[in-house]
């Protein structure tokens, strides 16, 4: 539902942190009060993902107390 | 997920209903990011000796007491720690302050489709419009038959059209406000796209949330959709004409919205007959009176 526009925002974030260097990893923090699916998230940055400097890394969803929704980290190929 | 609700980036339209234009909602260009770009690659073993490696946190393999080196390419950690919907709560707050600055109060009117919005909003026009100015962002995926309803009933109205999108977000609500252009002094009705799920995670910048669930829909909706009733300021239970005819508990009803939240007001109303729309009429009046005095809520 509301996860794609949510990923959206994460694509957003990450490849403005990453500069054009390739994502392998992508760390988010999943408040267990927010109406969010992990497994909707998961799908849909999948999707989004596809074709991008993030094609193909791995999305870390931690569930965390409260309502947070944030992307915790990025790891990105290379040196920074 | 989206093959089930339709959601997604889908093209929203802005329709005037006073004028008939429709104005096709761009992308918004990408603002770029502040946030720190500390990192970490590589780390030191006891004995001195360096390494890097693919994952430069959380992993276990035995330190052997010798250099090694692995094969894979370094790679960084980029430590974010950024709000995902820091741009939708940013522009929510702009126009929270464009609504204060102008003693406007803006109610965000969630529902799932087909509890009463736009009747509600109907009676309510009809109701007040001689006491004061009143204005209507209404959001739909598609069509502008609840805005022509709402201009109909005497409130000037822009209608969103989200395409596939199942919510309204803050920079929809800000390019609806640049249309409607809202007097100081006003009310603003923003009446969300019906879904009893996806609004609740997005501020519109509004004083007061509300959330519609009406008699036919079954008084066990508060623990179903928690997240809307946990969201919303007010309930309005609507449609209590219908009560003889649904195994519709009031009571019940307001017991599990409290369950989730405690502290939500809980009002029943018909918008058809007219029942109960005096205490929610005064309800607007008592915020309306808050947010003319600049109480922050």
């Amino acid at each position: 539902m509301h996860e794609l526009a949510i990923v959206e925002s994460i694509m957003e974030l990450v490849e403005n942190a990453a500069a054009g260097q390739k994502i392998l990893k992508v760390t988010v923090e999943v408040g267990l009060l927010t109406c969010v699916s992990p497994e909707a998230l998961s799908f849909g940055f999948s999707l989004l993902a596809e074709g991008t400097i993030a094609h193909g890394a791995e999305f870390d969803i931690r569930r965390v107390a409260g309502d947070q929704l944030s992307v915790k980290s990025i790891e990105v190929e290379g040196h920074a | 997920m989206c093959e089930t609700c339709g959601c997604g980036g889908g093209e929203t339209t802005l329709i005037d209903l006073q004028t008939g234009a429709r104005t096709l909602l761009e992308q918004q260009p990408i603002p770029p990011q502040e946030t720190a770009t500390e990192h970490v690659h590589g780390h030191f073993h006891p004995d001195g000796s360096y390494h890097e490696h693919d994952h430069s946190h959380d992993h276990e393999h035995e330190h052997h007491e010798h250099d090694h080196v692995h094969r894979a390419a370094p790679t960084t950690v980029v430590e974010l720690n950024a709000r995902i919907l820091a741009k939708n709560d940013t522009a929510a707050g702009r126009n929270r302050a464009w609504f204060s600055g102008r003693e406007i109060l803006a109610l965000n009117l969630m529902s799932g489709p087909g509890a009463g919005k736009t009747t509600l909003l109907e009676r309510t026009i009809a109701d007040l419009k001689e006491r004061q100015k009143l204005f209507v962002l209404e959001g739909d995926q598609a069509t502008d038959n609840d805005g022509e309803r709402v201009k109909a009933a005497g409130a000037a109205a822009v209608q969103i059209n989200t395409g596939s999108g199942c919510h309204l977000d803050a920079e929809m609500v800000a390019r609806g406000l640049a249309m409607l252009k809202p007097e100081f002094g006003s009310l603003l009705l923003i009446e969300n796209v019906g879904n009893l799920v996806c609004p609740a995670l997005f501020d519109l910048g509004e004083r007061k949330r509300v959330a519609i669930l009406s008699v036919t829909e079954g008084d066990d909706k508060p623990l179903k959709y928690p997240h809307m009733f946990r969201a919303a300021d007010l309930l309005l239970l609507n449609k209590i004409d219908l009560l003889p005819y649904v195994d519709f508990e009031i009571a019940r009803a307001t017991a599990n919205a409290r369950q989730i939240n405690p502290g939500i007001e809980v009002m029943s109303v018909s918008a058809r007959t007219g029942e109960g729309m005096g205490e929610w009429e005064q309800w607007i009046a008592k915020v309306q009176k808050d947010a003319r005095t600049g109480a922050f809520r």
